[in-house]
């Protein structure tokens, strides 16, 4: 096996020179291709990547809305027959862990990913292949999660996981194992996209773009990949223990051996809740540039949204104890977080503030992704009084563990992060697709989630408390709350045509695209100034940045005098003009196999050590041939560069 | 009592209950509503969380009501196309939307954390009660009750209280994290092995009080419930009295064969007080053999109670529970002797019994596969199925219907 | 069609696929050990299919035609370590196994070495440039394993160092190192423009007195560590774990003549943890005789007697000797209902103060 290709023959042949020999000596070709699916498995390109994790994202989201319409059906009557106990109780635990690690956390990626580049004027993130590699540790770990269902049963001690139902003896299946190790595998994917992002925003901002120049969307995803970088170690660390304590007989969790169970809590929740807020500031950062762009007004109080951003990245690893005000910490424990709790709702409050003062004023223009923005604007609200309600631990006492907090973390994921999700594909879609999503199935889709999520949510405030409590597998005959979950089931199906519509959408655009113009939205920041999709280099050449909104204000010209803005070029001039001053040189990143296989191996070495070690040697082997070659192959071949200027506009006389 | 003061307060809590429960009192009994509260503590937290919730409604209302007025006035027309004004923020204004906000919830936070403090302190002169969660039913003893055998008294799945007294509550658990959550007389308050947790009761009326494990404990968490059973001063005096003594031997024939069968089949596990051998000593049960966290209920009251394994059965047939849950509602303390006198032979519910003995499982989802108990040493999760012939089912029945 | 890369793979799969028919057949197909083996199978089918996907090998032909001259060979060392971890395997073979095994590690990674090195200066008339394709084969293997010998022999030194020490210098001696790594990692942050010469001489100082004080600390021995109760039946685990306030039922205090409080009641088969806390004057432990159970066997089956009587052996759980104003968590429960005595003892075995645990 050739490891070293050797240096051209007539090089050898000269002799002892200072020459050194300049070929790229990989230890495979490696992949060139530039269309086809090759060009999707082996890219590196921080765009294809993006969308690598929404379709993704988009296929796991499915899948735990499947989870949950079954959870809505088993319990659309008293007893419901259609799962078992048993059944029920993967179900919930499997669409907790799928929406939150496999549906949220990897959609934010997917636009963090696409849109942080270009809204920062970058060619692609600072770390490409490990970028790609943290792809594939989600996609590997979120499949290897969802093999448990095919291998004995999937996790069901719930997403929280808590000690000691999670060990062997209360959970004799291999769901948890299955479990803490696609956590793992995940984690690892978290916290390298985290740190490839930070370094990505910090260095690589065009020249121009101060830290307070930055699109808000840039800063929300700021914040979140440091909220992940602090987060993501402490569950890994809880997860070791359990993975201890399940597989090799470790007693962190034993009481019998004099451990306290609330350990696992604090682990838990100290992870748990700011990863509420990785979950929901992405979606904030969407709003925060959809609201703006459809009120014609810039963001109303850019620092106070960045600074409360960050408030609430810090303030957030404060309240974990607020998840655990029954457990019995002892009344000045909860009261210390009680106090932090009611505080956290202040940043959080001056966000929805700002909101309602940057459209005020403005010529509001109501797309489908301006409608999901102002849907979130709503249903958040609601979701964070309700929350202010059990914030009071008092309260929280008869609250905690009842349908009240499911509506009200519905409220917040599914009103709060899924809204500004949509609200950014139909926002962004023509910008990474270069095609229009039909506005008009567009607004069905909105008005059908907003009914369905409120009709499926809104009465689990009222039965909660009623003192109908989590997790049953059963509605309790004789409690008073049939009429009301027979209300929610119903209305999960609305959702769930709502959802299937966005579905069709998608589908029907592909099948009879429409060609999106430059600028269908008369936008306001840097990703709105290349092409539609991007080309592979983002910009021909690297804009300078004058203030936040800088595509506005290149579209637009302020009147001294009377301070209105009149246009003066339009998005074709702009980027006509950026081609026609494009880089001579341009060098990007080659693909590469190297990550996928590494990430490979991590699945084969969790299956071993569930099943049989023999096989965690293999997946070892598999990570050690990845960790090599990929050590081994320079980040760029040697003809990627993009080329004279030539070159460029030939390619660029294509697109147009 | 402080309760009987902010009750004042009545009218605007109402309201806000009713908006709030509007849905419940249209369907009837709400049994587990936690805006009914019947005792001092859930009387407090509910005093604390309904201005929060009016509030929060107040507020929601407002937003609610700006959002929808710049939606129809700020709404694009036809024929004004001139690019608003770009206003970038105002600062006085912003700081001022933070530090209102900030004076609301400090002004909630004084109330919140003296109703902390208040709910958490150790009341004077209260009952004391013991109570250990396992999978999946609850048991209760009263260490300051000695009953004939010289130990406490221990019953399961019904709590029985003196109504109008405070109850301190000793809270842990045999396995795995539960939560004791009697919602109309207090919030939750979880039960956590190797952890003892307090926590306080307190009914106003003689009634029963359902009641629910809140903490996801596995397979049969949603059939983990309990009541507590609120009883007059005199009526839980009575009660106290027959709950000491123990089991007599069994009289007739029938009964007679029940509890042999019991002896061979049941004792191993289930403790009955007064149940002897052939030597004439007190068997005790050893659940640690069979039982994966070490305990079954003790059975020798059963007919006292109105319900059976935890609570999810009716002990009592339908009409007779049908006219108890009535007394319960309207006459308090017609209830209360009621519920003293027990489960009567006429009023028992046999073929619920009856379906229990014939397999516990079928009805009631534990782990009990024996094949399946591998990591559990072979012991069981619950109740296995004994695989009864209905002799054996008929005689053991006569013999529970002796244990009053 | 096949490149020899995948070749390789291939041919090792299926002699994998063999040896796991063998295997499955043997062990009657055995679920873990089918599964294991058969999972060799399919990483070799991959391995090999990645190799036939990326045409690995494609410029072998060159490769051959590229090497005609031969160098002399330039390093001796991998052969002198081959020869000294010979030696080392020998000594072992009469000393101690665990010699013979690393030597041969050293021999074989000696030979791994040597046959790398040899290779790479055929590789081109340029030596600089077969440096650089012998380090860029190597390093990534060389630097991680050095890297962790070196760390772990300096953990394994400085851990030396503090268990020879007393308790008390050992906190002393923690936080002088501790300021110092401080102090060197400010001047070294602060001053870049300090030589690598410097600062490779100050970390292999440093690395070196961590060895030197490790194999002192070696030869000096353990310091005497608080001795462990031993005689009790079921010592109280819970004594060494680290919960030892968060997670306790209550705690029972000891003024060296009696207990507070006296008596309490705990459930059945229910774990409790308490805190034993001694306020009195000398060493006491605390003990919580919970009844007897059968006595077992070391394989778990119940002992019988003379008379065929099943054995009975008492279950007893105490603390270690816990020192005046110290305290200590302990771990018990009880198998059966009734009442328990737990009681003070001091070093003498002189019973100091009794309570009671009632079992309902």
């Amino acid at each position: 096996m050739a490891i070293v290709e050797q240096p051209s023959g007539p090089l050898a042949l000269r002799g002892p020179s200072t020459v050194t020999p300049d070929v790229a000596y990989g230890v495979f070709r490696r992949p060139v291709a530039t269309s086809g699916w090759k060009s999707w498995l082996f890219t590196i390109d921080h765009k294809k990547i993006g969308i690598m994790y929404g379709a993704t994202a988009l296929f796991f989201f499915l899948v735990g809305g499947i989870e949950a319409l079954l959870i809505r059906l088993q319990l659309a009557q008293p007893d419901g027959k259609l799962l078992s106990a048993d059944t029920y109780n993967q179900m919930f635990t499997m669409h907790a862990t799928t929406m939150v690690f496999l549906v949220i956390m990897p959609m934010a990626a997917a636009f963090g990913n696409y849109l942080v580049p270009l809204q920062i004027g970058a060619r692609d993130v600072a770390f490409p292949r490990l970028n790609s590699f943290g792809f594939w540790a989600f996609f590997f770990g979120g499949v290897f999660l969802n093999l448990s269902w095919f291998m004995g049963g999937a996790p069901d001690g719930g997403w929280f996981a808590y000690a000691p139902n999670t060990g062997v003896p209360f959970s004799p299946t291999h769901g948890m194992d299955f479990w803490v190790l696609a956590l793992q595998i995940t984690g690892l994917a978290s916290l390298s996209g985290a740190i490839n992002l930070i370094v990505t925003i910090l260095n690589m901002r065009a020249p121009g773009m101060s830290l307070m120049r930055m699109p808000i969307f840039s800063w929300m995803i700021l914040v979140v990949q440091f909220l992940l970088v602090f987060a993501i170690p402490v569950i890994t660390v809880a997860l070791v223990l359990l993975n201890f304590q399940r597989l090799f007989g470790a007693t962190f969790f034993s009481v019998d051996a004099g451990a306290d169970p609330l350990l696992w809590q604090h682990l838990f929740w100290i992870f748990g809740h700011p990863e509420v807020y990785i979950l929901v500031l992405p979606s904030f950062g969407i709003v925060s540039e959809v609201l703006p762009v459809f009120s014609r007004k810039p963001l109303f109080g850019y620092p106070f949204v960045v600074f409360s951003g960050a408030a609430i990245g810090f303030m957030g690893w404060g309240v974990w104890a607020h998840h655990m005000f029954a457990s019995g910490l002892g009344p000045v424990s909860v009261a210390v977080f009680t106090l932090s709790t009611m505080f956290i709702a202040v940043p959080t409050g001056v966000k929805i503030i700002n909101w309602i003062m940057t459209m005020w004023g403005g010529r509001l223009v109501f797309t489908t992704a301006m409608l999901f923005a102002i849907g979130l604007i709503v249903e958040f609200t609601i979701g964070g009084l309700s929350g202010v309600t059990h914030a009071i631990s008092p309260s929280d006492t008869q609250q905690t563990d009842t349908y009240y907090i499911v509506a009200h973390f519905h409220y917040v994921l599914f009103g709060g992060a899924i809204f500004g999700i949509f609200a950014g594909f139909y926002f962004w879609w023509p910008k990474i697709f270069g095609r229009m999503l039909s506005e008009k199935l567009g607004k069905w889709n909105f008005w059908l989630m907003v009914i369905g999520m409120n009709g499926t949510f809104g009465p689990m405030h009222i039965v909660g408390l009623e003192g109908q409590s989590r997790r049953n597998y059963r509605v309790i005959p004789g409690m008073g709350v049939s009429f009301w979950n027979m209300v929610e089931t119903i209305s999960s199906l609305i959702l769930a045509v709502g959802v299937l519509l966005f579905v069709i959408n998608v589908v029907r655009t592909n099948l009879r695209p429409r060609t999106a113009p430059l600028d269908p939205w008369d936008a306001r920041t840097l990703e709105w100034m290349t092409a539609s999709p991007p080309k592979d280099h983002n910009f021909d050449s690297i804009p300078a940045v004058h203030s936040i909104d800088e595509f506005f204000h290149r579209k637009y010209e302020e009147d001294e005098e009377t301070g209105d803005f009149t246009k003066i070029a339009t998005a074709e001039e702009i980027l006509a003009e950026q081609e026609a001053h494009a880089d001579a040189h341009m060098h990007l990143p080659s693909p590469s196999y190297w990550p996928m296989v590494l990430a490979f191996g991590l699945p084969v070495v969790a299956i071993g050590l569930i099943y049989n070690i023999v096989i965690s040697v293999a997946g070892a082997l598999i990570i050690i041939l990845g960790v090599y070659g990929w050590v081994q192959e320079p980040s760029v071949a040697d003809d990627s560069d993009y080329g004279p200027p030539g070159d460029a506009t030939k390619e660029l006389a294509a697109v147009e | 009592m402080q309760h009987r003061m902010i009750r004042r307060s009545g009218p605007l809590a109402a309201m806000a209950a009713g908006v709030v429960a509007l849905a419940g009192c249209a369907q009837g009994d709400v049994p587990q509503s936690t805006m009914d509260p019947k005792g001092e503590y859930a009387q407090t937290i509910f005093n604390l969380s309904w201005p929060v919730f009016l509030i929060a409604g107040v507020i929601g209302v407002v937003v609610f009501a700006i959002i929808g007025v710049l939606i129809v006035r700020f709404r694009e027309r036809p024929g004004h196309e001139e690019t608003p004004k770009q206003v970038h923020g105002k600062p006085t204004l912003e700081i001022a939307l933070t530090v209102l906000p900030a004076v609301l919830l400090a002004a909630i936070a004084v109330p919140t954390v003296n109703v902390l403090f208040d709910i958490n302190a150790e009341p004077e002169d209260a009952l004391v009660v013991n109570v250990t969660g396992q999978q999946w039913w609850w048991e209760f003893d009263y260490p300051s009750i000695t009953g004939d055998d010289g130990l406490p008294l221990v019953t399961a799945n019904e709590m029985v209280i003196p109504a109008g007294q405070q109850v301190r509550l000793n809270i842990t658990s045999r396995d795995v994290i539960h939560s004791f959550w009697i919602p109309k007389l207090n919030g939750k308050r979880d039960a956590v092995p190797g952890r003892v947790h307090t926590w306080n009761l307190h009914a106003d009326d003689p009634g029963e009080y359902w009641g629910q494990c809140t903490e996801y404990c596995g397979l049969s968490h949603t059939n983990m419930r309990m009541r507590v059973i609120a009883l007059t001063s005199a009526d839980y005096e009575r009660w106290v009295a027959q709950q000491k003594t123990d089991a007599r031997a069994a009289e007739d024939e029938a009964a007679a064969l029940g509890e042999a069968q019991f002896k061979s089949l049941c004792a191993s596990c289930h403790q009955v007080d007064g149940l002897k051998d052939a030597e004439g000593e007190q068997i005790v049960a050893q659940p640690q053999t069979q039982v994966y966290n070490g305990a079954a209920p003790n059975l020798t009251h059963l007919m006292s109670r109105g319900t059976f394994v935890s609570s999810n059965f009716d002990l009592l047939r339908p009409d007779c529970r049908l006219e108890r849950d009535d007394l319960s509602v309207n006459d308090p303390e017609a209830f209360s002797a009621a519920y003293v006198e027990g489960t009567s032979v006429e009023c028992l519910n046999k073929t619920q019994l009856e379906a229990w003995l014939r397999d516990p499982p079928a009805i009631f989802p534990m782990f009990v596969d024996p094949t399946q108990l591998e990591a559990t040493d072979g012991k069981y999760r619950g109740m296995p199925n004994l695989n009864l012939t209905e002799t054996q089912i008929d005689q053991l029945v006569s013999y529970l219907q002796t244990l009053k | 069609m096949f490149t020899d890369g995948s070749k390789l793979y291939f041919g090792l799969a299926v002699i994998a696929g063999f040896a796991c028919g063998v295997l499955g057949w043997a062990t009657g197909w055995q679920m873990q050990a089918t599964l294991g083996s058969a999972s060799v199978v399919i990483a070799f089918l991959f391995l090999g299919g990645l190799m036939l996907y990326v045409r690995d090998d494609d410029s072998a032909p060159a490769a051959l035609d590229a090497a005609p001259s031969v160098p002399a060979p330039r390093h001796a060392t991998w052969a002198l370590v081959a020869a000294f971890g010979a030696a080392l395997a020998a000594v072992g073979m009469a000393l101690d196994t665990r010699l013979t095994i690393t030597g041969l590690v050293v021999v074989g990674l000696a030979i791994l070495e040597w046959a790398i090195q040899s290779w790479a200066d055929r590789a081109s008339a340029d030596p600089l440039y077969n440096d650089r394709v012998r380090g860029r084969l190597m390093h990534p293997i060389e630097f991680p394993v050095a890297g962790l010998l070196a760390g772990g022999l300096i953990v394994f030194g400085f851990s030396r160092i503090m268990v020879a020490l007393s308790k008390d210098s050992a906190i002393v001696a923690f936080a002088i190192v501790g300021v110092l790594v401080m102090v060197v990692a400010v001047i070294l942050g602060t001053r870049p423009q300090l030589s690598r010469a410097v600062l490779g001489g100050v970390l292999c100082v440093s690395a070196g007195a961590a060895l030197v004080g490790g194999v002192a600390g070696i030869a000096a021995g353990e310091r005497e560590f608080h001795p462990h109760e031993e005689e009790c039946a079921q010592r109280g685990e819970g004594s060494l774990t680290v919960s030892n306030k968060a997670g306790v039922a209550g705690t029972i205090t000891f003024d060296g003549g009696a207990f507070d409080p006296e008596s309490f009641v705990g459930g059945r088969n229910t774990v409790l943890t308490v805190i034993f806390k001694n306020l009195g004057e000398e060493d006491t432990k605390f003990i919580v005789e919970a009844g007897e159970r059968d006595a077992l066997d070391s394989e778990g089956n119940p002992l019988k007697g003379a008379d065929g009587e099943a054995l009975r052996e008492p279950i007893e759980y105490c603390t270690d000797l816990v020192r005046p104003d110290t305290q200590q968590a302990l771990t018990f429960s009880f198998l059966e209902p009734g009442t328990y005595p737990f009681i003070a003892q001091d070093e003498a075995g002189t019973t100091k103060a009794e309570g009671m645990v009632t079992v309902p």
